[in-house]
């Protein structure tokens, strides 16, 4: 059996949408503890 | 000069640049050490988002962007898959992140806790182990590091090799955990945007249809759900992942560097980060059917794609990722192995009065002969030596259950532990040889776990977890 093509849609296309939040997440996290002096 | 290179005119120009950008940057943060606690554990005051960025470049090294390609060339959508399994290490670590915090408010290291908790010869047998394993991954990192250069970009192995040894040595000497954690940020998101932009590029040349059509043709192995050797290696890659990340004292040093709420919270979403990657970085290779790309060497052929699709600024794209998934994995263990040396080994056997001074001192001098004893070992480039690494998955296997039950069950004692950690890697390693390497981490850690519950179950004593908050 093999596996289907929308699955291979959603991984790749899932893998680089989470990946492009991850990118997101990190820079708003960064900004918001920048602002309150909590970075490090 | 194969289609994937770079001219080595231009791979030592993006060098350049980004060793002087890590220098300055661990020289500028480094201003902020004043103590050993700063050094090693940043005061304890580590944020959010520096901290998930930290475990997220630690934990993508450059066999992450480079393996995870040849992962899905040879073993298809379940390689890939497989891959990702190592992300589980980082989200079980989380809920432990969090005790260990609560338990050990002025912990430096996991050597510490074993320490503490088992006694002086568990924690021995611990050092000997974890220290084996840190500087074997050093050096396989540092070597992959120099033989990926030389791939990319023609610059001889021994001078790609000595920079990015040399560059994290200085930096890491210089800034401690404020410019390992620093940095990590920067390039973990420079290592991200970098996987984006080559997929993205990659989309808008040839559909996901004709990948999946092309597939079914040639290669339909590639498509099956019941592909053995790929499933098989996701209880390898599981728990080479687990026993990694809860015995290496790179999470530990997180753990103890974080501030007290957000570590739980840091290593959770670092594992949700790190968990697309190797699909995002690998669906790539499974493009060279459609693309008509022929693959002399599966280990090159994320550059040979990228270079394919995007010419010169794909190659720099993957010269830049490999760069920083490089720099960002052994400057953490530097500096985490260097604490280990300085906390365990000089302060607890050889100084236990040793003044704040000394340890920074101490400190800075372990990290650069760790530097200097992994270029002698990385010289002469020693093929075995990359894979004595692959020997570690039965070691780090059999670390996972005294680690686990030692943090959570009050009668989890030291001959627990010891047998575990002893007869898990012997029986691992056994396995490693007689059967293959992709059920050692699983017979290690089984018989690690039957130790640690035998001796567990026949305890009468019970634990008391206030031994655990040392005051130094």
């Amino acid at each position: 059996m093999l596996f289907p093509e929308w699955f291979l849609e959603i991984i790749i296309y899932g893998s680089l949408t989470l990946c492009t939040g991850s990118v997101a997440l990190l820079l708003i996290l960064l900004w918001r503890e920048w602002k309150r002096g909590h970075l490090w | 000069m194969n289609q994937q290179h770079l001219p080595a005119e231009l791979g030592w120009a993006l060098i350049f640049l980004m060793s002087v950008l890590w220098i300055y940057l661990g020289h500028y943060w480094g201003q902020k050490n004043k103590s050993f606690d700063d050094i090693a554990v940043g005061s304890r005051k580590i944020g959010l988002a520096l901290g998930t960025a930290t475990a997220v470049a630690s934990w993508i090294t450059s066999n992450t962007t480079m393996l995870a390609p040849q992962f899905a060339l040879q073993m298809g959508i379940w390689g890939m898959l497989a891959y990702c399994a190592a992300s589980f290490g980082l989200f079980l670590f989380a809920p432990m992140a969090e005790r260990i915090r609560n338990l050990m408010p002025n912990g430096y290291t996991s050597g510490d806790f074993i320490r503490l908790r088992y006694g002086r010869p568990t924690w021995i047998i611990f050092l000997c182990l974890s220290l084996f394993y840190s500087i074997t991954w050093l050096v396989s990192m540092s070597m992959a590091g120099g033989i990926l250069l030389e791939s990319l970009s023609g610059i001889p192995y021994h001078y790609g090799m000595s920079i990015i040894l040399l560059v994290c040595v200085i930096y890491t000497m210089r800034g401690g955990i404020y410019a390992v954690i620093g940095t990590d940020f920067i390039q973990s998101t420079i290592i991200l945007l970098g996987v984006i932009i080559l997929g993205i590029a990659i989309l808008n040349k040839i559909d996901v249809a004709d990948i999946h059509a092309n597939l079914k043709e040639r290669s339909p192995l590639l498509l099956d759900m019941l592909f053995p050797a790929p499933i098989m290696a996701i209880f390898n890659n599981l728990l080479f992942g687990l026993g990694e990340i809860f015995h290496n004292n790179i999470w530990w040093s997180r753990a103890f560097a974080l501030r007290k709420e957000v570590g739980k919270k840091a290593y959770f979403l670092a594992g949700l980060i790190w968990l697309p990657v190797p699909i995002a970085a690998g669906f790539i290779a499974l493009t060279t059917g459609v693309l008509n790309i022929n693959v002399p060497a599966p280990d090159m052929v994320g550059p040979l794609v990228a270079a394919n699709v995007l010419g010169k600024s794909g190659a720099i794209v993957i010269f830049i990722v490999v760069f920083c998934s490089l720099a960002s994995s052994i400057d953490s263990l530097l500096a985490a192995t260097s604490d280990l040396l300085t906390e365990d080994v000089f302060r607890k056997i050889f100084r236990p009065t040793a003044t704040d001074k000394q340890l920074r001192s101490s400190a800075q001098k372990i990290t650069l002969s760790l530097g200097l004893l992994v270029w002698l070992l990385c010289l002469p480039r020693i093929g075995s030596l990359a894979t004595v690494l692959f020997f570690a998955g039965p070691m780090v296997g059999s670390m996972i259950w005294p680690i686990v039950s030692g943090l959570y069950w009050e009668r989890a004692n030291a001959k627990g532990a010891i047998t575990g950690m002893i007869l898990g890697t012997l029986i691992g390693l056994a396995t490693y040889f007689l059967v293959g390497w992709y059920v050692a981490s699983l017979v290690s850690t089984v018989v690690s776990m039957v130790c640690v519950f035998l001796f567990t179950s026949i305890q009468k004593k019970r634990f008391d977890w206030s031994q655990l908050e040392e005051v130094h």
